[in-house]
């Protein structure tokens, strides 16, 4: 059980001495205990008048509804993407709690556009970091070490002339050190990863980033026809537990989806981000990479916080820039 | 005719008692009530407090149709053609809900009706507060002020303008109009579970102005419940717990739901999750979409409605909110 909820268990003491005694018959000392039932089937159980349910639930539920914001950091905080005209696109960078998805054709940069994250990240507040280290999944190739370790070395003459801050802070970030990488190749390592691995490294290290790429590449295959539903329903329980870290921890997470491309209704084809609405509808901001012969642009989608438009950007050595 | 004690909704505990002490319909109850040494003896054995008792034995209060149409209220939007759909905009004691895909505006259209909640009076707006119960994070601090920024913008252009605006008074309040003191009048909750919104009976004392409350996502905590039954359970308690609040309060309740793909004979299709009970339970449904190709063209296709049949309107969404569709086009 959680431990920390026995802290903010229901005080008794705000109900009357019938009430009292019935909760303390029915062993429903825990807000979250009470909440497993509706209102008509707890009055049912501990067999008491419609009011005084009414009241242990209102009690319970406001402990149960402050446990959620526990969380008191400001929610706009955002994180810079590393490039000026990205983070414009985004509202000012990107926003923490909920799932920010980045599709495109393979190729398109958004690997590049997470290892860069994963560096601005560890950047110090002023620099619109969050001064924390990241959680890398990867399923589809290993993790571009060498690639990395090309944009550490450039990220710091990029933030050089930035006298917002002191440098010596900004040499001392040993970026590589921040960045935990886990390897894996079906779902059930991820649903591992995630259920056991994440919880875990958030307690022991300040991570703040959790990104994986992609999401997509273990769904692809392992399913067949008649088991669409259960690939729909890990899909959702995988989304919702993101959330859930998300909220509860105020992380970024961000997830690479590849595309599909779907038939439209005037004939023309047309690439969309692949695993359907059950996952769309768990994602809060929606970024699509495309590449044309001489530039790439970067689109939001969908996005609470900004309408969508389009930015063209280009991959450097020092990682994703504005043209 | 009496009505039997046991329908009324005591415990059964108290039931026992009272069919002991010989009460066996609500009409004796009502009587020993008046009777002060009777009502003594009996709510001596009983956890229901006399006030309670009272309430349950009061006969409801009923209102005629001409009175019910004196005392709508509804909230408009910035947007004509969804108002028109609507009879007028979102109604107040009423539950819409708003479906759509993802990035299809619902929560764009719930953020501007937060703002459009606390329209003065004096623009025949409710002047009240919002609550926003957020689910999937969807909240944007950035979008509000925004919309907020938009609002002012053009009460400032009303202020300016030849118009007096019915006296001083009211030029005084929309001048300390600003746009922190009405992002303060959203009132952000977060939840993870549908039970909590019991929580709101809480949030409602402490902020009585309230005229809207929001539940952006809806389904978004259904989506850890696995059992089917189950989660039919709490979308109709959750649903009774709303239904209250907006008559109790009368406030208007908007609920945002996902669509979610089904297997049919004709193919996959699409249609709003939590199946037809829900659209049972619910007064409004307006399905959202986004006109493909069309940058920044949305529709709303009123599904639901005991005003009006199925019927269209079109929106735009720009930084200033959600808004009609400019009457000419602009050129491309």
């Amino acid at each position: 059980m959680n431990t920390s909820s026995v802290d903010n268990d229901l005080d008794l003491n705000i109900f009357d001495p019938y009430t009292q005694a019935a909760l303390i018959k029915g062993g429903f000392l825990l807000s979250t205990n009470i909440l497993k039932y509706t209102e008509a089937e707890f009055r049912k159980k501990v067999d008491l008048t419609v009011e005084a349910t009414r009241r242990v639930f209102i009690a319970a539920a406001n402990i149960s509804a402050s446990n959620v914001k526990c969380h008191q950091e400001p929610i706009n905080q955002v994180l810079t993407t590393g490039c000026k005209q990205i983070d414009k696109l985004l509202g000012g960078g990107l926003f923490k709690c909920g799932i920010t998805e980045i599709s495109g054709e393979s190729g398109c940069g958004k690997t590049q556009f997470c290892l860069q994250i994963a560096l601005t990240v560890q950047l110090p507040l002023p620099l619109k970091g969050a001064k924390s280290g990241a959680a890398y999944i990867c399923t589809e190739d290993r993790f571009p070490s060498s690639r990395i370790q090309q944009m550490i070395s450039n990220i710091r003459f990029k933030y050089k002339c930035d006298n917002k801050i002191d440098m010596n802070e900004l040499y001392q970030i040993d970026y590589g050190d921040n960045i935990l990488i886990s390897h894996i190749a079906t779902v059930e390592d991820l649903k591992k990863c995630i259920h056991e691995m994440l919880p875990k490294a958030l307690l022991h290290r300040p991570i703040k980033l959790i990104i994986i790429d992609s999401i997509t590449a273990v769904f692809r295959g392992e399913y067949t026809l008649s088991e669409l539903p259960r690939r729909s329903r890990d899909l959702r329980d995988i989304a919702f537990f993101l959330h859930k870290l998300s909220v509860e921890h105020g992380l970024w997470i961000i997830c690479v989806n590849q595309v599909t491309s779907s038939m439209s209704d005037n004939g023309g084809k047309k690439l969309v981000p692949s695993l359907g609405l059950s996952w769309a509808n768990l994602v809060t901001t929606r970024l699509m990479m495309s590449k044309t012969q001489s530039s790439r642009y970067i689109e939001v989608m969908f996005s609470p916080h900004t309408a969508s438009t389009k930015v063209p950007f280009k991959v450097t050595e020092q990682g994703i820039e504005s043209n | 005719m009496n009505r039997p004690i046991w329908t009324l909704p005591l415990s059964k505990h108290t039931i026992n008692k009272l069919d002991k002490l010989g009460y066996k319909c609500c009409e004796d109850l009502i009587d020993s009530l008046d009777d002060p040494e009777k009502k003594s003896t009996f709510l001596r054995k009983h956890m229901e407090s006399e006030s309670e008792i009272r309430d349950m034995l009061k006969t409801p209060i009923y209102k005629t149709a001409a009175e019910l149409d004196i005392g709508r209220d509804s909230i408009a939007t910035f947007c004509k053609s969804i108002d028109e759909l609507l009879n007028g905009g979102i109604q107040v004691g009423q539950i819409t809900e708003l479906s759509g895909a993802p990035g299809s505006g619902k929560s764009q259209l719930s953020m501007q009706l937060c703002v459009s909640v606390q329209i003065p009076v004096c623009f025949e707006g409710l002047q009240a507060e919002a609550i926003y119960v957020d689910t999937n994070s969807n909240f944007s601090e950035l979008r509000l002020t925004e919309m907020i920024d938009a609002f002012l913008g053009h009460v400032s252009k009303v202020l300016s303008g030849p118009i007096d605006f019915k006296g001083e008074a009211n030029s005084e309040l929309l001048k300390s109009l600003t746009t922190a003191s009405m992002l303060s009048k959203i009132h952000r909750v977060q939840m993870n579970d549908l039970n909590q919104l019991y929580a709101l009976y809480t949030t409602l004392e402490r902020h009585p102005n309230v005229k809207l409350i929001v539940v952006d996502s809806f389904v978004m905590p259904l989506y850890q419940v696995e059992n089917s039954l189950r989660k039919n359970t709490l979308v109709h308690s959750a649903l009774d717990l709303l239904q209250t609040i907006a008559r109790e309060h009368d406030l208007a309740v908007v609920l945002t739901n996902d669509l979610t793909t089904a297997i049919t004979e004709n193919g996959a299709e699409v249609f709003p999750a939590l199946g037809e009970s829900f659209g049972h339970r619910v007064q409004y449904r307006l399905l959202l979409s986004k006109i493909p190709n069309q940058p920044n063209e949305y529709t709303a296709l009123l599904k639901k409605s005991v005003e009006h049949g199925r019927s269209a309107a079109r929106f735009t969404i720009s930084s200033n909110g959600v808004r009609d569709l400019p009457t000419e086009q602009p050129q491309l």
